[in-house]
């Protein structure tokens, strides 16, 4: 090691001492039970079950991809994320007889599926059509310039999980369809 | 007698880690699951992983054989009365199986 | 009266219940064991032989292990046959699915217009008979047509469950493994002969992977996957396939050795390093593409888990690298070993779904690169005696590493180059720094996020090699560790000659500075902010995917960090209020 690299050490250690205060974030969630989120990922897989059946049936069309997963929202360090929040995801392949744009025909689906209000929106590319259930979000998009399909996904608030439970929740995989 | 160089035991070693190596890839053979096959299929699916956990079982017992068999060499020489040479205590510590 | 003859229902389509991926699986497990079987046989004639021994015994020695070396070789060869076969079946079986798929799809269309046309001719007149006859003869040929389609999709269906019957009875007796297969030369072993050396370049490599068949490239993967599975200028797939080989031995091997409670203390090391290895392949994985809502696709780029003293080596990519129109290389930094590799492979997905989500007609490929040994020492886990020791060395052995990888990604595509773009985050821009300054990388855009400075030599962004335009700082004004970084005339380096070098987001550097605060941001500095720059709906990550896209123009700019004479450093970021732009 050079003089030069010691001395530069050093140096990054002084700026920390001077520069970070008293660091933490400020801005904590309060810490919940995990229990939370396997409830919320309960809510949501029924949710999307009942939904995606319903978005099949508007548009005589096929599900797939029906599957969902823990999803970390915010991060605590390099390799450690401190909220995480359940997601469904899945595509339905539109029938012959289905007519563009999807999204028009789907409000009421929405409904039916007790997402509230259905509100149309954009994404890049394509359409959105967004409900709420409580503090579930249910969003469908089409994307006209990829394919005769409608994707849909359904999640949960961000939840903190205590600090224990972290690296279980970033592991934790779901791969059976929720259907 | 002729002389056992401390290679043998080395060696010796790595036998043990075929052994190790085969029992884990006879494992994986039986954990490699059939449920994705038609029924058509799964059946020679079953009989075929079946029949290679033997195979690879029976690989590793070999490996385990020869790793054994170098060790009543080295045994028979390092109790002998010929043995001699610096060698002659490291060779000792591969008489018994150890990682 | 006339007599109208409706068409014929169409025949049902016979139900198909298998999972290719489950089947995939099955292979690949198949595949790992034979290359496990494969190794006996290389030990048997390599390192087996005991050179300076001599004697009966060891004629009689040398003599019992070579039949044994003799059998592995054939079975080795007549697992990995099967192997493949069952791979092969995967894809089969899922073709035949899509077509069944396509099938119910037209047997429900036609089974409405025969329900149709018996409607219309209930209450048709005798002036509608020729032209609802006509009609129902049309949808007649088509009832025929189909019917001939799943009379044909039957037939390739059981033709295929036939061959692969056929495919695990050909092999299952030892003696018909002895019969086919022994003495027979493994194809592997007279290509790996022609193997260019350790200083071959990358394009050197790539030519040689090219001359050989596929059945020889197949080979390799099967029997020696660390012959090439982290060598550059070999293409993503192939080294994606011979690492998942290795990955999956290696967890079968030491998992085993665990259970038998005989694990070495390198080995319970590298076993953990494997098993985040898979942690993150999975990771990746589960998600779906935010634009076909299918599961991204995965590739394990670099896969040791010994390297760097037991801290490991791991990249793995969500998306294709060998054919993906943009690709973003991530450089992490303080606290990263292969330990890391699942929340890196999380940070790589929300890159890609943000990139894929903000364009959807380009593809993508986004790597988390854990190629070099970082800084162990993160400030946050071990306080600021733990960081005191941080100095460039590290930086600079990884950015050659760094260079190697992205000089290999260029190399082994072919067709259209892609948009390259480095991204180094917190000491991985020191890394990057080094690499672009040092090596010359080819790359279209770099780009630093939380750096505590780009390397000493990196004066500003010109110094990179590439057009400043193209060189993009992103820094969170709360985040402390991007306050690390060299600022105005007098600083460490003019001091002491020490730090990490400059601040890129500092307006002296002359890189182009974009928007990366955080909703979530504290009021001070906090360690927290340091990683929240791949978090999805944040300024960072939506500026850095318009980079990754090559959208420079989409890029929300900031006002440069400044150092004025008369006062200290200021951040023009700190007042302003942070959005939350949709990356998902």
């Amino acid at each position: 090691m050079s003089g030069r690299s010691v001395l530069a050490g050093w140096l990054l250690v002084m700026l920390m001492v001077g520069g970070c205060g008293s660091g933490g974030d400020d801005v904590e969630a309060e810490p919940v039970d995990s229990a939370a989120l396997e409830q919320q990922r309960d809510r949501v897989r029924a949710a999307s079950a009942s939904l995606v059946t319903g978005v099949a049936d508007a548009l005589g069309g096929r599900a797939s991809q029906t599957t969902g997963r823990v999803e970390g929202c915010e991060s605590a360090s390099e390799d450690e994320l401190r909220t995480f929040r359940y997601t469904a995801t899945g595509r339905v392949d539109a029938g012959p007889g289905a007519s563009r744009p999807h999204l028009d025909a789907l409000g009421p689906v929405l409904v039916a599926a007790g997402f509230a209000d259905p509100t149309p929106g954009s994404r890049p590319g394509g359409s959105t059509l967004e409900g709420s259930s409580g503090d579930l979000t249910a969003t469908l998009s089409e994307l006209p310039g990829q394919g005769d399909y409608v994707l849909l996904s359904v999640e949960g608030p961000c939840l903190e999980v205590p600090e224990a439970d972290r690296r279980d929740w970033q592991r934790r995989t779901d791969p059976e369809s929720y259907l | 007698m002729e002389v056992v160089p401390l290679s043998v035991g080395v060696v010796s070693q790595r036998w043990d880690d075929q052994h190790l190596d085969l029992a884990a890839a006879a494992g994986q053979i039986s954990g490699a699951g059939t449920e994705g096959f038609t029924s058509a299929v799964s059946g020679a699916a079953s009989r075929f992983l079946t029949q290679w956990k033997r195979h690879a079982e029976t690989l590793g017992t070999d490996s385990e054989a020869r790793a054994d068999g170098l060790r009543v060499v080295i045994r028979d020489y390092v109790t002998s009365d010929e043995a001699a040479g610096l060698d002659l205590f490291l060779l000792s510590t591969y008489v018994a199986e150890q990682r | 009266m006339t007599t109208i003859t409706l068409p014929p229902q169409p025949c049902a389509v016979p139900l198909l219940t298998c999972r290719p991926s489950a089947v995939r699986e099955c292979g690949g497990d198949l595949l790992a064991a034979s290359a496990q079987i494969d190794d006996l046989g290389s030990f048997v004639a390599g390192d087996a032989r005991v050179g300076d021994w001599t004697g009966r015994g060891s004629a009689r020695y040398h003599e019992t292990i070579a039949p044994i070396g003799r059998r592995a070789d054939a079975m080795s060869l007549a697992l990995r046959s099967v192997a493949t076969r069952v791979d092969a079946h995967a894809d089969e079986l899922q073709r035949l699915l899509d077509r069944r798929t396509d099938l119910e799809e037209r047997r429900s269309h036609l089974a409405g217009e025969v329900a149709r046309l018996r409607g219309e001719i209930t209450g048709a007149t005798e002036d509608d008979a020729a032209a609802l006859q006509a009609e129902c003869d049309l949808v007649r040929r088509d009832v025929e047509l189909f019917d001939a389609d799943v009379t044909t999709w039957s037939s390739d269906l059981a033709s295929e469950e036939t061959a692969m019957v056929q495919a695990f009875q050909r092999v299952q007796e030892a003696e018909a493994v002895e019969r086919i297969y022994g003495g027979v030369a493994d194809p592997a072993d007279g290509a790996l002969a022609s193997k260019p050396g350790a200083d071959a370049t990358p394009e050197e490599v790539n030519a040689w992977w090219d001359s050989l068949t596929h059945a020889q490239q197949q080979a390799i993967i099967a029997a020696a996957p660390g012959a090439i599975g982290n060598l550059d200028g070999i293409p993503a797939g192939p080294r994606n396939a011979a690492n998942t080989v290795a990955l999956d031995r290696d967890l079968a091997d030491w998992t085993h050795t665990e259970s038998l409670g005989e694990l070495t203390d390198d080995e319970r090391t590298w076993l953990e390093n494997a098993r985040a290895a898979d942690e993150a392949r999975r990771n990746i994985a589960d998600r779906v593409d935010p634009v076909t809502g299918e599961p991204i696709e995965t590739q394990i780029y670099l896969y040791d888990p010994a390297a760097f003293d037991g801290d490991g080596a791991i990249a793995i990519s969500a998306g294709n690298l060998d054919t993906a129109d943009n690709v973003a290389v991530v450089v992490p930094g303080f606290g990263t070993d292969a330990e890391s590799a699942g929340y890196q492979a999380d940070r790589a997905a929300t890159l890609y779904e943000s990139s894929r989500y903000l364009d959807p007609d380009a593809s993508n490929a986004s790597m988390f690169w854990i190629g070099y040994d970082a800084p162990d020492n993160a400030p946050w886990d071990e306080g600021f005696d733990g960081a005191g020791v941080v100095t460039e060395s590290m930086a600079t052995a990884g950015g050659e590493h760094l260079a190697d990888t992205i000089d290999g990604l260029r190399a082994s595509r072919d067709g259209e180059p892609a948009h390259v773009t480095a991204i180094g985050h917190s000491y991985g821009s020191t890394t990057t720094g080094h690499a672009a300054h040092d090596h010359g990388i080819e790359v279209d855009e770099i780009v630093f996020v939380g750096s505590p400075g780009v390397g000493g030599d990196t004066n500003d962004a010109g110094d990179t090699g590439i057009d400043p335009e193209h060189v993009w700082a992103g820094a969170n004004s709360r985040d402390p560790i991007a306050d690390l970084g060299n600022h105005g005339w007098v600083h460490g380096e003019t001091v002491l000659g020490a730090g990490l070098g400059d601040d890129p987001a500092e307006d002296e550097f002359g890189a182009n500075r974009f928007e990366a605060e955080s909703e979530t941001r504290g009021g001070a500095f906090s360690f927290g902010d340091h990683s929240k720059y791949f978090d999805h709906d944040t300024e960072s990550l939506h500026n850095i995917s318009q980079i990754v896209n090559g959208n420079d123009d989409a890029v929300e700019h900031a006002d440069h960090v400044y150092d004025p004479w008369y006062d200290g450093v200021q951040d023009p970021e700190h007042d302003r209020d942070p959005t939350t732009p949709a990356t998902r």
